[in-house]
């Protein structure tokens, strides 16, 4: 019953749907990668950028592809006031504490904004929401296209400054041994506070353009938040290349799933590719770990 | 000391006749009971529907109260049902026990609404079934309960009778795909639209299903779009559309489509823009539905509520409350029994109560009210009312 062209149109959209979910978890896979913290509020920054990306267009009518250089610095921003206000103290703590605390902060995000905001939709009506572009006999929306694009760059741009400078292999030897890092005289505070600035930052990026291709609400980032674990835990923990590579499969997977059956059944794929993941290789998809 | 004895005289005088006033106005008044959730999940719809019967009961005592009882006023006797429907059926038994009701009206949802009418019925105190739609609420036979609400079926056959009126001149609709959401709401929806389409001759050509929250559709849109169907139905939550018609936009399909309910006829659909523009909903009721005690109701209630506009159960419960004090004052008495015969025999042709899309408000044997829906399109920007033509603003824009 699948012809070509929605088998095209599949394939597509997948790879598009998969590197926007990259963008989502390249944060948490750098977070957990380095502090060996589960951010189980991740989605609710990814949340609280779509708002700031959508009040920068609504109150200052500044498209979200430039609204980017305003959310992520402050992102970043609340990236380091999270671990200074927050992170740092339960550092110490057992990690079932450390879980219980992310977990309870984006309870609190959620209805935060839920008072604030009220539950219901905002959307940035763009013209270019409706256009599209052609690749072969598919057509891929403009704004998922520019989202997917961005994911690429993001990535890239994170995997050479993690190779090629100081402060990358200082990340990289904290994500190896703690206890070695420390005895090489890396402070470890200002590796963690750059690790949450970097991986929270990464969503001022991922939220205006995902608010352009969505609509905003206060459980939104929830949408996302069960996907990206998915993805950074079959990619292996800490893991770039394995987060890519793991979303641009899960994002395939579900969307040939939609094809082929419908899109129901394509939700619970994911899951189902994470338990074959673990099966398979608990290690992750990629073994050589890219970050660490 | 003088001055002040005087006035503490006065004061206990006053006390004394406003409360033999009060004794006498509570021997006077109807009570009618009001299950709504006024706390819990539901409690924002509760609280606005109370307003609306709030409202309705005003109206009445303003007009001087039941008049074949001598003037007494209406009591609405208003019960928390939290949301539960254990609440619903625990609060219900209360009011006919314990709080001398001559009437119930309630209780929102299907699920807090069949408890609570089970013990009414089998109590003999008549009830007004207000907003719940399940189908099966009159097909058991219950001697005590009427619903002004329409059954959830009867919306797959006005969506049809709507499509045929559509087919005028060449456009016409003879495929349609499904796009609903796969929770028990569009389940239901959709199995209802393709049972009654398929009987009428219409070809279910897509039925594309998906989890609410799904952040793309262009898959879905391109199959829809490659069934080559002429209209979309769209059973989901605003959201979820919002995505959708973005994907058939973006994908360059432009069929008819026809959206449901409350997940359709919402401010957020406005936001979209250009591609909510020309859409069909289908719903229960609508603020500019073209009745004069529809529009008299809308700006009762706009003078009422600072500005408010009332939304389609809001409708229903005004209109509930109205048919409750007509029953009363044609059984010209408390009794509940009496009360029922008149339920069963009432016929409202006009009047405040009359604000619901069809004509005649009556209950047939089985207690269901025969109500039809109104289709709003979004033209310029707002919901009109399009059909059917008896209420409709203006024609529907293809």
């Amino acid at each position: 019953m699948v012809t070509f062209d929605i088998f095209a149109q599949a394939v597509v959209s997948g790879l598009a749907n998969g590197a926007i979910y990259a963008l989502v978890a390249v944060g948490l896979t750098l977070v957990f990668g380095v502090m060996r913290i589960i951010n189980f509020a991740h989605g609710e920054f990814l949340m609280i950028a779509m708002y700031a990306g959508y009040f920068a267009w609504a109150l200052a009518g500044i498209d979200p592809v430039l609204a980017i250089f305003i959310v992520t610095p402050l992102l970043m921003l609340i990236g380091v006031l999270l671990y200074d206000g927050i992170i740092r103290r339960a550092l110490a703590a057992p990690e079932i504490n450390q879980m219980a605390v992310t977990l309870g902060l984006s309870l609190l995000l959620q209805n935060l904004a839920l008072m604030t905001f009220k539950g219901d939709n905002l959307l940035i009506p763009l013209a270019r929401a409706t256009e599209s572009i052609a690749i072969g006999p598919a057509l891929l929306q403009l704004p998922q296209a520019i989202a997917a694009l961005a994911s690429l760059l993001l990535i890239a741009a994170l995997w050479l400054v993690l190779r090629l400078t100081d402060f990358g292999i200082m990340m990289r030897a904290v994500a190896q041994s703690r206890d070695g890092a420390v005895l090489c005289g890396i402070g470890l505070g200002a590796v963690y506070r750059w690790a949450l600035c970097i991986g929270i930052g990464t969503l001022g990026i991922t939220g205006p353009l995902l608010a352009s291709t969505l609509y905003v609400n206060p459980h939104v980032g929830a949408l996302f938040t069960l996907k990206a674990f998915v993805i950074v835990i079959a990619g292996g923990l800490g893991n770039f290349g394995g987060a890519l590579l793991g979303a641009l499969l899960v994002g395939l997977a579900e969307s040939i799933a939609g094809a082929w059956f419908s899109a129901s059944i394509a939700a619970a794929v994911p899951f189902a590719l994470l338990i074959v993941a673990m099966l398979w290789r608990p290690e992750g998809l990629i073994a050589r770990r890219v970050a660490r | 000391m003088l001055s002040s004895m005087i006035r503490r005289g006065a004061a206990a005088a006053l006390m004394a006749c406003a409360l033999s006033a009060g004794a006498a106005l509570a021997q006077d008044t109807v009570k009618i009971g009001v299950l709504l959730p006024i706390t819990g999940n539901n409690a924002a719809d509760g609280g606005r529907m109370l307003k609306a019967h709030e409202l309705a009961a005003r109206q009445i005592n303003e007009a001087g109260g039941i008049k074949s009882l001598g003037g007494a006023k209406v009591e609405l006797v208003v019960a928390d049902i939290q949301s539960k429907p254990e609440i619903s059926r625990s609060e219900a038994d209360r009011l006919i026990t314990r709080g001398n009701v001559s009437l119930l009206m309630g209780a929102w949802a299907s699920a807090t609404t069949i408890p609570a009418m089970q013990i009414s019925d089998r109590n003999g105190v008549p009830f007004i079934v207000t907003s719940a739609v399940t189908d099966s609420i009159t097909e058991q036979g219950l001697k005590n309960v009427f619903r002004v609400a329409p059954k959830a079926k009867w919306f797959a056959e006005n969506v049809a009778g709507f499509m045929a009126d559509l087919n005028t001149g060449d456009a016409k609709i003879r495929k349609v795909g499904l796009a609903f959401e796969d929770g028990p709401y569009g389940q239901s929806v959709s199995k209802n639209y393709k049972e009654t389409l398929l009987a009428k001759g219409v070809f279910v050509v897509a039925e594309e299903s998906f989890k609410t929250g799904t952040p793309d559709l262009s898959t879905q849109a391109a199959k829809l779009k490659a069934s080559g169907a002429d209209a979309v139905l769209i059973v989901s939550y605003v959201d979820d559309e919002v995505v959708l018609l973005r994907a058939m936009a973006a994908q360059k399909f432009n069929p008819v489509i026809i959206g449901f309910g409350g997940g359709h006829v919402h401010q957020t659909l406005l936001q979209a823009g250009g591609i909510a523009e020309k859409t069909f909903g289908i719903v229960e009721w609508m603020p500019d539905v073209a009745k004069p005690a529809s529009l008299a109701f809308v700006k009762a209630f706009a003078a009422a509520f600072n500005n408010e506009i009332p939304l389609s159960n809001q409708a229903q419960a005004f209109s509930s409350t109205w048919i409750a004090a007509m029953a009363i004052d044609a059984a010209a008495s408390r009794d509940p029994a009496k009360v029922r015969d008149a339920l069963a025999r009432i016929k409202v042709t006009d009047g405040p109560a009359a604000v619901l899309p069809d004509d005649v408000i009556e209950f047939d044997e089985r207690g269901q009210n025969t109500v039809g829906a109104v289709v709003a399109q979004v033209i310029d920007g707002k919901f009109v009312t399009v059909w059917p033509a008896s209420v409709a603003q203006q024609k529907p824009v293809r």
